[in-house]
């Protein structure tokens, strides 16, 4: 056999160069996890070491047992709750306004979905102003309330534009046949389009779950007992402050924070994706 | 008795006529059949009668009962998609009992109907798997399984084959057929496709940019179109046409084409000389031979289906098609001369259209 | 089926939350929002005053306004940019028959969640000057002989900051054009090869124009969330040093609620929406006009 130049370009090189150039790309994007999980379970005397050591020499949970208290448990348990109530409504009402857009001939349907697409831009502190004053006088301001109104506000939008464009897709004979059926209209949105429209109700209710998860702003400005504290709250008031120098401490922290979320994503992450670009990318 | 009957109904979108007053009316147990090209409005009238549009004008009856203000439900009616509308999130089973749960039909109840219609449909080793587990084939029966379960008074069907390939489409056409028949249930059938018209319908009702055309059995509209819309719309391949001036000789009428070629009239019918008409002859009355006419031609193409024989010549500057039989030798380029027996013509009026019969 | 005269009561019921959260919630503020820019409004004062266009007149002729405004476009910019470039790459390279693929796009699309304020703490300890990792594997390479003081000095802070934002934008940006990637029909990658198109032609003259727009819209839409995070300069950098990372968000946002001066921070917001609708026209006029 020829020895034959082109040929290990495209047998080796080309397939050995790809794979590393993917691995390699992965490992440097996820490098800041990677160095936070790897500090967190670093013993105190081995995190200032130069130069940089990633693998522990030896693996220790100090620090998490040091830092997980009450205060950590109420500010998770805090913001599970906010996140978890925010995505429900944002979702559903995002879900009801979607189909209603979808599939009635409602007047200025392409302006009103113009509307929701551009309100994702406006300037979050301004619209903070006056729901700062509208909560003050309904006296909702330090309640976990005023935080799952906020956020609910800020999601709508994009629930809404993506189940709309999801819900576009259904082809609308499924529902004429349940009609034709004997079904309600409330029948057919619940037991048809809903569970039809699973992919992107996950999608949307992920999305406000992370963007509440986030949201520090909200918890800062209309909160102000300290054990309605969301987690990024929680820990810019308080933690930052107690922890300031304690790197294994605050890591440990950080990775006990985005586990929850962390580990519904890994579930589900697909289902996410599918709603996502079926939501977005039309067509 | 008629069962369904439409007065006058008419719709439009955002004042576009779809529909023009739309008289109709189907007797019961009877199989109706609604053709017409693409865009011509059948889908919307089915779906008046379904309710799944309100008519802007007019009122439909059921069984005697007006029923234009009434909701789907309540009209007990069952309908066919074109592509099947199948609730994907539920199995076969789970389709079939969708609408009997609706109407708190008791569970046993609804267990032998769905049982019944699988067996009927040939569905029961299917029951348990879901939609996008199933062929275009069985996702087709599943969406009847789910109509016939119900037990409707009147069934409605939206180009149930066109999402199937041919070979499917000409069993399933048997099949809805002999349900039709075994059910005896009334139903009206939407299609383009004129040979799924002719073979299962029982009455063919033609229509035409949103209005009816002709109504009749599937024969009547073939002999005796009311014009040449019908004429060529129906029969595969499509009616030949002859277009020219009425003559006379000695041997009688004649109708004189562009050309050299002449084509000899029926003599029983009173023609008025130089009077411009069209003469249609479907490709199996257009007879072929050697034998010298007046009307001479020059063979293009030879198409051999298997079961039949077409000649596709050139006449002046037409081209018209005639079924021979296979064993006929003729050959690219032979010259050939066609005939038709006089009462295989149907003659029509060049300008509107319309069939011309005794009062030429 | 669909008839709105027919269905009033369920429109009503299925319009009705959202529309009057976005009334309350969203068109209110912003029409509030506006009028308050007019006036000297704070919580702190009981009454408030028409000031005409008092608030704008200060805001421009304020220094910190128009270096603000100038760092969050740099940021935005750059950040979006980078975040492009890396994103378009990696999404070809995985896009190509390459064992594990699936696993790396999890992976990097994993660290989406991760939150802000996760964010803002590890990037304060990757660039901490002393024991930092950056520090630390520059130095441990021989990149650099003393330590950089990354979030003290104002131009490094910028990059790090938009270091950040480029890394929390790539996950979304590359998952959306994978997915426009496998959205490209075979059909026309095989005609260009058929025509005799090289790899990187076939790249550029081909799938690069088809997933031209989702691109450029999903980088819109991440360079507009971008626009209103504020997590990470607020608690990585606090705005500093010398408002080099103070981003417009940020801005009004403390002006609000650390100055309390609803009026002036309603002046930022009301000029962030008329460069919105600005921004909005352009954007309808020539890029969906071409779509
Ligand atoms: N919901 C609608 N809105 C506006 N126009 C419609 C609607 N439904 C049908 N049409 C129009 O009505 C005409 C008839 O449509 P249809 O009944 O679907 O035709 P067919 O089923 O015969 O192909 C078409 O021109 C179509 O564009
Ligand atoms: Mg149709």
């Amino acid at each position: 056999m020829k020895f034959s130049f082109s040929k290990l370009v495209r047998g080796y090189i080309i397939p050995y160069g790809l794979q590393a150039s993917a691995l390699a790309s992965t490992a440097i994007l996820i490098s800041p996890i990677v160095w936070m999980v790897s500090t967190s379970l670093k013993k105190e005397s081995e995190v200032f070491d130069r130069p940089p050591v990633w693998i522990p020499s030896e693996i220790s949970f100090d620090s998490y047992f040091r830092i997980m208290n009450s205060f950590v448990a109420n500010i998770l348990y805090n913001s599970i709750l906010v996140a978890l109530l925010a995505a429900i409504i944002a979702t559903v009402i995002g879900a009801m306004t979607a189909y209603a857009l979808s599939r009635f001939a409602i007047p200025g349907k392409s302006t009103i979905m113009l509307f929701f697409l551009s309100s994702l831009a406006f300037p979050i502190p301004l619209l903070m102003m006056s729901m700062y004053i509208l909560l003050m006088k309904m006296g909702l301001l330090d309640t976990l309330l005023s935080m799952i109104i906020g956020h609910t506000v800020i999601t709508l939008p994009i629930t809404v534009w993506l189940m709309k464009n999801f819900i576009d897709q259904i082809p609308k004979e499924i529902e004429e046949a349940a009609y034709v059926e004997g079904a309600s209209f409330l029948r057919i949105i619940f037991f048809i389009v809903f569970p039809l429209s699973m992919p992107a109700l996950t999608a949307s209710a992920l999305f406000v779950f992370v963007t509440s998860w986030n949201e520090l702003f909200f918890g800062l400005s209309f909160i102000s007992s300290p054990d309605l504290r969301t987690v990024p709250v929680g820990i810019s008031q308080s933690f930052l402050q107690e922890f300031k120098t304690d790197w294994t401490g605050m890591m440990s922290l950080a990775v006990i924070v985005t586990i929850p979320i962390g580990i519904i994503f890994v579930f589900l992450q697909k289902s996410f994706l599918r709603g996502m670009i079926a939501g977005s990318v039309k067509g | 008795m008629s069962y369904v009957e439409l007065n006058n109904i008419g719709k439009s979108f955002d004042r576009v006529e779809v529909l023009k007053k739309i008289n109709l009316s189907i007797k019961k147990d009877e199989f109706c059949v609604l053709i017409g090209p693409s865009g011509c409005g059948k889908s919307t009238l089915l779906r008046i009668i379904a309710g799944l549009e309100s008519p802007s004008s007019g009122s439909l009856s059921l069984n005697n009962k007006d029923v234009t203000e009434l909701r789907p439900r309540d009209r007990n009616i069952a309908m066919v998609f074109q592509n099947y509308a199948l609730y994907p999130h539920l199995t076969v089973r789970g389709n079939m009992e969708f609408g009997l749960k609706l109407d708190k039909t008791p569970k046993a109840k609804i267990n032998d109907l769905v049982n019944e219609a699988a067996a009927i449909l040939k569905l029961e080793p299917y029951l348990t798997r879901y939609p996008k587990q199933l062929s275009g084939g069985q996702r087709q029966r599943v969406a009847m399984g789910r109509a016939i379960v119900r037990n409707p008074s009147l069934f409605l069907f939206d180009e149930p084959l066109s999402n199937l390939d041919a070979k499917l489409r000409t069993k399933m056409r048997t099949e809805i057929k002999s349900l039709h028949f075994r059910l005896k249930s009334t139903t009206v059938y939407v299609t383009h496709d004129q040979i799924e018209a002719m073979t299962m319908a029982d009455k063919i009702v033609v229509m035409n940019e949103g209005e009816i055309i002709q109504v009749g059995t599937p024969l009547e509209l073939f002999d005796n179109p009311k014009n040449l819309f019908v004429a060529s719309f129906l029969g595969s391949p499509e009616i030949n046409l002859f277009e020219g001036t009425v003559k006379k000789s000695s041997d009688g009428y004649f109708l004189k084409l562009d050309g050299t070629s002449d084509l000899n009239l029926p003599q029983d019918l009173n023609f008025n000389e130089d009077q411009k008409i069209i003469v249609g002859i479907r490709p199996q009355s257009l007879k072929v031979s050697s034998k010298s006419t007046k009307l001479k031609s020059v063979v293009n193409i030879i198409e051999n289906t298997g079961t039949s024989t077409f000649i596709f010549s050139t006449v002046g500057s037409s081209n018209v098609c005639s079924e021979v039989d296979r064993n006929l030798n003729f050959k690219v380029g032979d010259d050939i001369f066609l005939s038709a027996e006089p009462n295989k013509m149907l003659i029509f009026n060049p300008e509107t259209g319309e069939r011309l019969i005794n009062e030429i | 089926m669909y008839s709105l005269k027919q269905n009033k009561l369920l429109l009503l019921g299925l319009c009705l939350p959202a529309t009057l959260i976005v009334a309350i919630f969203i068109i209110f503020p912003i029409a509030n929002g506006v009028y308050m820019s007019f006036t000297d409004a704070s919580p702190l004062r009981p009454t408030s005053k028409f000031v005409g266009f008092e608030n704008y007149r200060y805001l421009f002729a304020d220094d910190v306004y128009w270096q603000v405004l100038g760092n969050t476009i740099f940021i935005i910019g750059f950040a979006t940019i980078l975040a492009m470039l890396i994103s378009v790459c990696l999404a070809l390279l995985l896009n190509n028959t390459i064992r594990f693929s699936g696993l790396y796009r999890s992976l990097i699309f994993q660290t989406w969640v991760v939150p802000w304020i996760v964010i803002a703490i590890l990037w304060g300890w990757i660039f901490n000057t002393d024991y930092g990792l950056v520090n630390g594997t520059l130095a441990q390479y021989g990149l650099i002989e003393s330590q950089i003081d990354w979030l003290f000095n104002g131009k490094y802070a910028q990059w790090a900051i938009i270091l950040c934002f480029a890394w929390r934008s790539i996950p979304f940006l590359m998952v959306i054009m994978l997915a426009a990637l496998q959205g490209v029909p075979g059909e026309v990658l095989d005609a260009a090869e058929v025509d005799g198109a090289k790899y990187w032609q076939k790249t550029f003259k081909v799938t690069l124009p088809l997933i031209q727009n989702i691109s450029l819209a999903a980088a819109l839409m991440q360079a507009v969330r971008m626009f209103q995070e504020m997590t990470l300069p607020f608690v990585l950098t606090e705005g500093g040093p010398m408002n080099a990372t103070m981003v417009l968000s940020m801005y009004s946002y403390n002006l609000a609620f650390d100055s309390w001066d609803f009026a002036l921070a309603a002046t930022v917001g009301s000029l962030w929406l008329v460069m919105l609708v600005l921004f909005g026209a352009i954007y309808l006029k020539t890029v969906v006009r071409e779509m």
